[in-house]
């Protein structure tokens, strides 16, 4: 026989028998795992991340700032707001401020608060961080000196008071340059409301199965997905994004509809997002003090015109009393004078208002409406 | 009712034969002319004799009780002060100040209004029995003077009362 | 996700650009509708004394002050350990720096000096920390030694004004029954203090039961029940010299709850006949009783408006205690209670907006505030006896008294804000009741 036949007859022989046998070798195609995919909402899932991690507080420290507030997304469980409807041209989302009863009622995780000082496990019997739902009675406010928009667990009783949570610093071997002394300090404890003696107990039956929440709800609108003050980085990234997309998707409509936010034609830059709005909003509110404000300066709104400087500073000369309302001239120099402290207290080193959009922020009208503070 | 408490009396004294009040015009038999002329009861005046102030309070009973914010006599009341009637008229020497009380349930000034309306029913009631008005006169202390006070029902109820109280009488 | 993106990125765009290209470059605005409610913290070092013979004076001073404002509630004290820099001298300017750094939102420094003549001379100044500046002109009071804790209360009064608007009260006094032993034998006399608790001193003594003291509208006088012709009548008391005389009232019957009129000449009382109880009024030098209701049932516990043109109180004809309101000549009256429970002890508000009054429901007791109106009910306070409230001169405060239960218990003076914060015991030297809150003193 001929090469050439040889080669025929191989060539006939492999194709015939990859034909007939070459499925034998072929992988078993993959079972097909389809897995059940259901849309949780931004806090359930918040929930789920939570609860794995309860144990270890945050690792990451951003920047030194307010206490900062849980991220939340826009749709609280017991508000029920839309977000489209959120959109109002000047607010951003807001969502009630007293929401159903379970909600406002609960205490906020360490974890929330404290970045670097250990663990504050204070009042465990309200502790209902990591607990499954077999908790009868509602946990109350605790009577606490202080009353802010988000409840903030005490700090440890050596830890001094500060609005900014700080690690003490540690000695260190003979360092090349001083290190300055820093003590440790976090926020002051606070609850959301006040509690008076005449608070009646919460009945002990359950109307509503308990959410294993972890962060409290957005009492105020706190509901900023992206701000820019921190983001604790174990906040797996697609929790920013799936947030920030009904944010965008918000803020997209609000701009559409035209309200103050500057167009993108406006030279200086593109217009302030609602989210810097809100992280700017949320800012002066942790200092405004209505604590020690009369009852008619209560009554009293007042607008306040402040002139900002580049790297975010109020210009303290600047502030001026543009209009007040419901009260008299001496109740609203008192609002005034309240809202001056809190301008000017929380701009620390600067409000972290984006520099490109100077032009939008360089002037600011800041409305101060004590309405739902009077009676806490 | 009130021949039978006489003629009860009226054994009473001569059985006891004891020092007796002269002024009691009920009983002329017995006379003792070395009795006191106390007030406040006889040397003999122990409970049993029942023109002390003593028996008065034991055994004809000097008070009665109300129910909470009420200042109507319920029944057992009303034979406790028939009785009472009964004795002050026999002992025409003595005059009642009727004190009224309330519990600790309440305010100050109301329980003060409401101790008066206590003790003024009962005064009203010894009026319709026959007694003279002038002769008893009221006051009311709120809850200032509690007897007890464990401030359970069991001692508010107690508390809750209108107390005869005999004062020497004017009238010979 | 990705088709959200997309989505939106298109939207996005389609609706930029067809958006209209305004040049629109107004201020940012924003509003803040959320604050914090907490103390304010505040920082008050030592008076500097001019002198050695002031020495004494410029650290009490300055401690009086910072418990006059800590016990509000409203204030917090920032210690003196805390100082990174000291105040040595009253006229040397302020390093605003160091105050902020430790969170001092307010500073107050002041100088006492005790002159040849024997008087006491105080200034003060109050700054904004923050702001950078004072706040509001320096003060200075001139008195007597013996009277340096009026002045302590004067300089918190005008520091607390500064603040929070509101007027102060803490130069005010405060007259309550005191009461020693046990709750069946208890003896009670009339005392008066300084409202946080100083100077206490009694006024009558203990032979008698002595109730519900009320101050005259210039705090000159006092008006008590007392027990000591066996019946409970009406007697003013003058202050200062401690001397009394019964307000004349029918014989036989019993008069009690009575309260002055805004213009200081006419008592409003109950009285009690044949078993009603009905308010009268009468001019207080003396005269015949006026009076003002006629119902067969319990009206009692009267207050003024402070205008005078009114008047509070509680009664029973509808079935139990509620709150009623009437015009002070008498005549009709309004209920303005509505809620479960019965309500008694009313008590105007010196400012004219609230009525404070005792309620019972369900076996507790509460002190509560309400509109004039009747409407905006609210409690401030929870427990086995609570009653009788009266209000601090600037309308902020409630003083109460409380009893506990039992045996055992005891009745204490305790005060709360009318937020319901701040809930605390007066001290007392024994237990003490019925308390009466004096005007501020001039």
């Amino acid at each position: 026989m001929s090469t050439g036949h040889y080669i025929s007859g191989i060539g006939h022989v492999g194709l015939i028998g990859w034909l007939l046998l070459g499925g034998v070798f072929d992988r078993v195609p993959e079972p097909f795992e389809v897995s059940e995919v259901s849309v949780i909402s931004g806090e359930a899932f918040d929930a789920m991340m939570a609860r794995s991690d309860a144990p270890q507080t945050a690792t990451e420290v951003a920047s030194p700032a307010p206490p900062p507030a849980p991220e939340v997304s826009p749709e609280v469980s017991a508000a029920a707001d839309s977000p489209p409807e959120a959109a109002q041209p000047e607010v951003a989302e807001v969502s009630e401020p007293d929401p159903v009863p379970d909600t406002s009622q609960m205490t906020p995780p360490v974890q929330a608060e404290v970045e670097d000082t250990p663990p504050v496990m204070e009042q465990p019997s309200e502790q209902v961080v990591a607990l499954v739902p077999e908790i009868s009675v509602r946990p109350q406010p605790r009577p606490v000196d202080r009353v802010a928009p988000e409840p903030v667990a005490a700090p440890e009783p050596d830890v001094k008071v500060d609005d900014v949570v700080r690690e003490a610093a540690k000695p260190q071997e003979p360092a090349a340059e001083p290190v300055p002394e820093q003590v440790e300090t976090a926020p002051e404890e606070a609850t959301t409301e006040i509690v008076t003696e005449a608070a009646e107990k919460p009945s002990s039956a359950p109307t509503k199965s308990m959410r294993p929440k972890t962060r409290p709800p957005a009492l105020s609108a706190t509901a900023a997905a992206d701000k820019p003050a921190d983001t604790p980085a174990t906040k797996p990234a697609e929790k920013p994004a799936s947030s920030g997309t009904k944010d965008a998707v918000a803020d997209a409509l609000a701009e559409a509809l035209g309200g103050t936010s500057e167009p993108a034609s406006a030279p200086s830059g593109p217009p302030m997002t609602g989210s810097e709005k809100e992280a700017m909003r949320v800012a002066v509110s942790a200092c405004w003090n209505v604590g020690s404000l009369s009852t008619d300066a209560l009554k009293t709104t007042v607008i306040v015109a402040v002139g900002m400087s580049e790297n975010g500073m109020p210009e303290a000369s600047s502030i001026r009393l543009l209009s007040s309302s419901g009260g008299d001239d001496g109740a609203a120099r008192q609002a005034f004078e309240a809202a001056k402290r809190a301008i000017i207290r929380c701009a620390k080193s600067g409000y972290a208002l984006p520099r490109d959009k100077y032009s939008h922020w360089r002037e600011i009208e800041m409305t101060f409406n004590p309405e739902k503070m009077r009676i806490k | 009712m009130n021949y039978i408490t006489r003629a009860v009396i009226l054994t009473a004294g001569l059985a006891l034969a004891a020092c007796t009040n002269p002024d009691r015009f009920d009983n002329g038999n017995v006379t003792d002319l070395n009795s006191a002329n106390s007030g406040a009861g006889s040397i003999a005046g122990s409970a049993s004799d029942p023109t002390s102030s003593l028996y008065f309070q034991q055994s004809v009973g000097d008070r009665v009780l109300f129910a909470v914010d009420q200042s109507t006599l319920s029944d057992e009341a009303k034979q406790v002060l028939t009785a009472q009637g009964a004795w002050l008229a026999n002992n025409s020497d003595y005059n009642a100040i009727i004190e009224g009380h309330a519990d600790e349930q309440g305010t100050r000034e109301y329980n003060i209004a409401l101790g008066n309306k206590r003790a003024n029913a009962v005064r009203e009631f010894l009026i319709s029995r026959g007694m003279s008005g002038n002769r008893l006169k009221v006051v009311s202390y709120g809850k200032e003077r509690p007897i007890e006070v464990c401030s359970v029902e069991a001692c508010y109820a107690k508390n809750r009362r209108a107390v005869t109280v005999l004062t020497a009488g004017l009238s010979g | 996700m990705k088709q959200t993106l997309t989505l939106l990125a298109a939207l996005l765009a389609l609706v930029t650009l067809s958006a209209p290209i305004s040049a629109q470059s107004g201020p940012l605005r924003i509003e803040i509708t959320e604050g914090v409610i907490e103390p304010l913290p505040y920082a008050v070092p030592d008076f500097i004394p001019t002198g050695s013979a002031a020495n004494e004076y410029s650290g009490n001073i300055a401690r009086v002050i910072a418990d006059d404002l800590s016990g509000t509630g409203l204030f917090r004290e920032i210690g003196r350990e805390a100082f990174i820099s000291q105040i040595t001298s009253f006229s040397s300017p302020v390093q605003f720096a160091d105050w902020k750094a430790i969170n001092a939102q307010a500073l107050i420094t002041g100088s006492v000096d005790v002159q040849s003549n024997g008087q006491l001379v105080v200034q003060f100044r109050v700054y904004d920390v923050f702001a950078g500046q004072e706040l509001g002109d320096g003060l200075q009071f001139v008195g007597t030694t013996a009277g340096w804790r009026r002045m302590a209360h004067k300089v918190a009064d005008a520091v607390y004004s500064r603040i929070t608007g509101e007027g102060g009260y803490f130069d005010s006094r405060v007259v309550y029954v005191a009461e020693t032993g046990p709750k069946d034998a208890k003896l009670k006399r009339l005392a008066i203090m300084d409202y946080d608790g100083a100077n206490a001193q009694y006024l009558t003594d203990s032979s008698s039961i002595v109730l519900a003291p009320r101050f005259s509208p210039n705090g000159d006088r006092v008006l008590y029940t007392s027990y000591e012709s066996g019946f409970p009548r009406i007697y003013v008391l003058d202050v200062a010299s401690v001397g009394r005389r019964e307000l004349a009232s029918p014989e036989g019957e019993m008069s009690f709850a009575p309260r002055f009129s805004p213009d200081g000449q006419t008592v409003v009382f109950s009285l009690s006949n044949g078993g009603n109880t009905d308010l009268y009024t009468m001019n207080v030098g003396g005269g015949g009783a006026n009076r003002l209701t006629s119902a067969p049932s319990i009206e009692t516990a009267p207050s003024y408006s402070p205008d005078g043109s009114r008047i509070v109180f509680e009664s029973d004809r509808s079935g139990n205690q509620q709150l009623y309101v009437m015009s002070a000549n008498g005549g009709e009256s309004q209920r303005i209670s509505s809620g479960q429970g019965r309500y008694g002890t009313p008590v105007w508000s010196p400012r004219g907006d609230l009525i404070a009054f005792t309620k019972q429901n369900n076996g507790r007791f509460h002190i509560g505030v309400m509109r004039v109106d009747g409407s905006e009910e609210r409690l401030l306070t929870a427990s086995f006896l609570d009653e009788g409230p009266t209000w601090a001169p600037n309308g902020r405060v409630i003083m109460f008294t409380r009893e506990t239960q039992g045996a055992g218990g005891q009745a204490n003076l305790h005060s709360v804000d009318i937020s319901g914060r701040n809930l605390k015991m007066v001290r007392t030297e024994g237990a003490a009741s019925d308390p009466a809150w004096s005007p501020l003193q001039k």
